[in-house]
């Protein structure tokens, strides 16, 4: 079964997020800011990470930069309220983010991404 | 220059000197040697006329050879050797006479010479024509003549007998190397007479140049002198030649130099006093100046330090609209999420009257999002912080994206989108996603003013520095005095009937504000109840630079209330440059 971290600071997003996750039938643990999801990866080895751009604690530049030193490396959804240009998604994909989804999202479309970055195999 | 024409004096004077020299020499010395020769050849016929008359022609006549060692022959011999001796320039004296058509030796005063022997009697010798004409007068040789015994000048005069017959000729040699000592002697008399003359005019000559050339050079000092402006020296030259002359018309002209110059020193410093007074005018004007600078700087400063205010300002106007659209927009998710999961029945499943209640909740929450949307937009065309992202557009390719969007929504009221691009239309630079909004919100409001089964048409054509769009309909209309009004915020042709619709007029403005940033302009044309054409306009040449900031719009003017909040906000945000700068601090 594929593994998904949730990273968000909003307790119901993020426990709506786990949710559905759970219901698309993946593996799913929730993390509630940058330091939080950086202690558990290692342990969970997620496949991939929704990660909200706007938390308190450690800025997203600083949880991708810390990310590198992880023996665990997962594609990354960002969830952001802001509109990027070509150059800007470059600068992404080379993060390690593989994609990004607008708030509010249309739950179908998260699920799309996911599906599609992680491929139909749900084993 | 002094020097130079020194100089030049003396090379001149040397050239001249030994011209004159060279030609007086040559022409004395050439007389003196003629007149030498002159003076020798009367010499020589005066002795030999004067000898031939002492002497006994009869004596001579009756002289036969053989007879050397007679008392007669040795008288005579010794009688010409006196004479020879008494005459230092004479070298042989000697007589002969005519035998046929010889002549021959007689008595020779050198006969029986051992040292130089003479010719004995009846030696013939080998005669020159003027010793010929000796027999007949004295004559003297006009140029030397070469026999056995040298070179000589010769001169000859007849010996008579006492009865008047001419029986032989007395004849004095002067030897050539006599002549040409003396010859010499007057050449060198003459280079010394030159040479002391020369020296003696080279004396004069030069004291006059000498002193000449010391008068110029006085003058010339006196000339640099004044020249440096001290026109009261006097040139000190007392002569009364051409030089003198010069001096004292060079004096008159020092001393109206003086004098003009006098006036020009009265009028400079008249000049002087008045520039002095306008230098204190001018002070103090450059005081003036310079307070109004130092104020202008301050005014400056005080600008530049606004325009940083301002910049800061807008930095954190931009945050807090991140902040907000993050705040408002993270719960909506949550709500939206949830009414998905459950109508998809991911959490159990609905009845038909949930499910309907959940759709109402779906729709408001929708409604709810896009004004969230509207005012964040609104606010970032205000505050010019609303991020452009332009990128090359095939204006064809967007439109059939925007219609595509806006197909079922047509299709509820049966509405037909068409549309008609001229195919010369160039691409464009622009915001696509921005220009779609406004396009959604354009045929949004056609397709809810028009009637069920009505049409509405794209026109796109380009005009010289623009791609025209025009958005018609056959709607309901807008009354003339409310045209211009559309456009402004919140504002509602028909307050009551709009809310029906949805919406609660903030489109508009923004589309105004999107096209507006983008260099463009958009208006409307419309008749109650014949409906309305939307025109667009975006420019072909892009304006400002593609890095997201177009032209800053004046939607409406910054609120007091507004500041404050942004006051509030400063030290509680982290401005977002970057796409993954977090917020850093939580409220």
């Amino acid at each position: 079964m594929k593994k998904i971290m949730i990273v968000d600071d909003e307790t119901d997003l993020r426990e709506m997020l786990n949710l559905m996750i759970r219901k698309e039938g993946f593996e799913a643990l929730t993390a509630e800011d940058g330091d939080d999801f950086l202690n558990k990866i290692d342990d969970f080895q997620p496949d991939l990470v929704t990660l909200d751009v706007m938390m308190p604690g450690l800025t997203t530049r600083e949880i991708l930069d810390k990310l590198k030193e992880k023996k665990t490396k997962p594609k990354i959804i960002l969830l952001t309220v802001v509109r990027y240009s070509e150059e800007e998604k470059q600068k992404l994909y080379q993060k390690g983010i593989v994609d990004y989804v607008t708030k509010p999202f249309e739950l179908d479309d998260l699920t799309f991404r996911i599906h599609k970055h992680l491929g139909k195999d749900k084993s | 220059m002094i020097h130079s024409l020194q100089t030049k004096f003396i090379l001149s004077f040397i050239v001249l000197i030994l011209v004159i020299s060279g030609l007086t020499f040559t022409y004395t010395y050439t007389e003196a040697k003629s007149a030498l020769k002159e003076v020798m050849r009367d010499e020589l016929m005066a002795l030999a006329s004067a000898t031939a008359t002492q002497f006994n022609g009869d004596m001579l006549a009756a002289l036969q050879p053989g007879d050397e060692n007679t008392t007669q022959f040795l008288a005579i011999r010794n009688q010409l050797k006196n004479i020879r001796d008494s005459h230092p320039n004479i070298k042989y004296v000697y007589t002969m006479r005519k035998v046929g058509n010889q002549i021959q030796f007689i008595v020779d005063a050198d006969y029986g010479n051992p040292e130089d022997p003479g010719a004995a009697i009846g030696e013939i010798y080998n005669a020159t024509p003027v010793l010929l004409q000796g027999f007949d007068h004295p004559i003297a040789e006009i140029d030397f003549s070469t026999d056995q015994w040298g070179t000589f000048l010769s001169g000859y005069a007849p010996v008579k007998t006492s009865s008047g017959t001419v029986v032989a000729i007395i004849g004095f040699d002067i030897s050539s190397t006599k002549v040409i000592e003396k010859q010499n002697f007057i050449g060198n008399t003459i280079y010394v007479i030159l040479g002391v003359a020369i020296l003696i005019a080279a004396s004069i000559i030069g004291l006059f140049s000498l002193t000449l050339i010391k008068d110029i050079k006085k003058l010339n000092k006196t000339t640099k002198e004044i020249s440096m402006g001290n026109t009261n020296i006097t040139v000190d030259i007392k002569r009364k030649d051409e030089m003198g002359e010069l001096s004292q018309s060079f004096d008159v002209m020092r001393q109206y130099l003086n004098v003009a110059r006098k006036e020009l020193l009265d009028a400079q410093k008249n000049l002087e006093k008045k520039i002095e007074g306008r230098t204190k005018e001018l002070d103090i004007k450059i005081v003036e100046l310079k307070e109004s600078e130092i104020a202008t700087i301050n005014i400056m400063e005080d600008l530049d330090e606004t325009t940083k205010k301002l910049g800061r300002l807008s930095q954190i106007k931009s945050a807090f609209l991140n902040i907000t659209s993050h705040e408002l927009r993270t719960p909506m998710s949550a709500i939206k999420g949830y009414i998905q999961m459950i109508l998809k029945g991911n959490l159990g499943t609905i009845s038909n009257e949930q499910k309907k209640a959940l759709d109402i909740i779906l729709r408001n929450s929708n409604q709810l999002d896009t004004l969230i949307q509207d005012i964040l937009d609104i606010s970032r065309l205000e505050s010019g912080t609303m991020k452009f992202i332009p990128e090359r557009t095939n204006v064809k390719n967007m439109l059939e994206q925007t219609i595509e969007t806006m197909q079922s929504i047509a299709d509820t009221k049966n509405i037909k989108i068409s549309t008609s691009l001229e195919e010369n239309t160039p691409d464009l630079i622009i915001d696509q996603e921005r220009v779609k909004q406004v396009i959604v919100n354009l045929l949004n409001n056609a397709i809810k003013f028009s009637n069920e089964g009505s049409i509405i048409t794209i026109f796109v054509r380009k005009t010289k520095d623009y791609v025209l769009f025009e958005i018609q309909d056959f709607g309901r209309g807008i009354p003339k005095d409310k045209q211009d009004k559309i456009f402004e915020i919140f504002y509602q042709v028909d307050s009551e009937r709009d809310r029906k619709f949805g919406g609660v007029g903030l489109g508009l403005a923004i589309s105004r504000g999107i096209i507006l940033a983008h260099g463009g302009n958009i208006w409307v044309e419309s008749e109650p109840g014949k409906g309305s054409t939307f025109r667009l306009t975006l420019p072909i040449t892009p304006v400002q630079d593609l890095e997201g900031k177009f032209r800053e719009v004046d939607i409406f003017k910054l609120k007091d209330s507004q500041r404050a909040m942004e006051n509030d906000l400063r030290d509680k945000t982290v401005v977002w440059n970057e796409p993954f700068e977090g917020r850093g601090e939580k409220e």
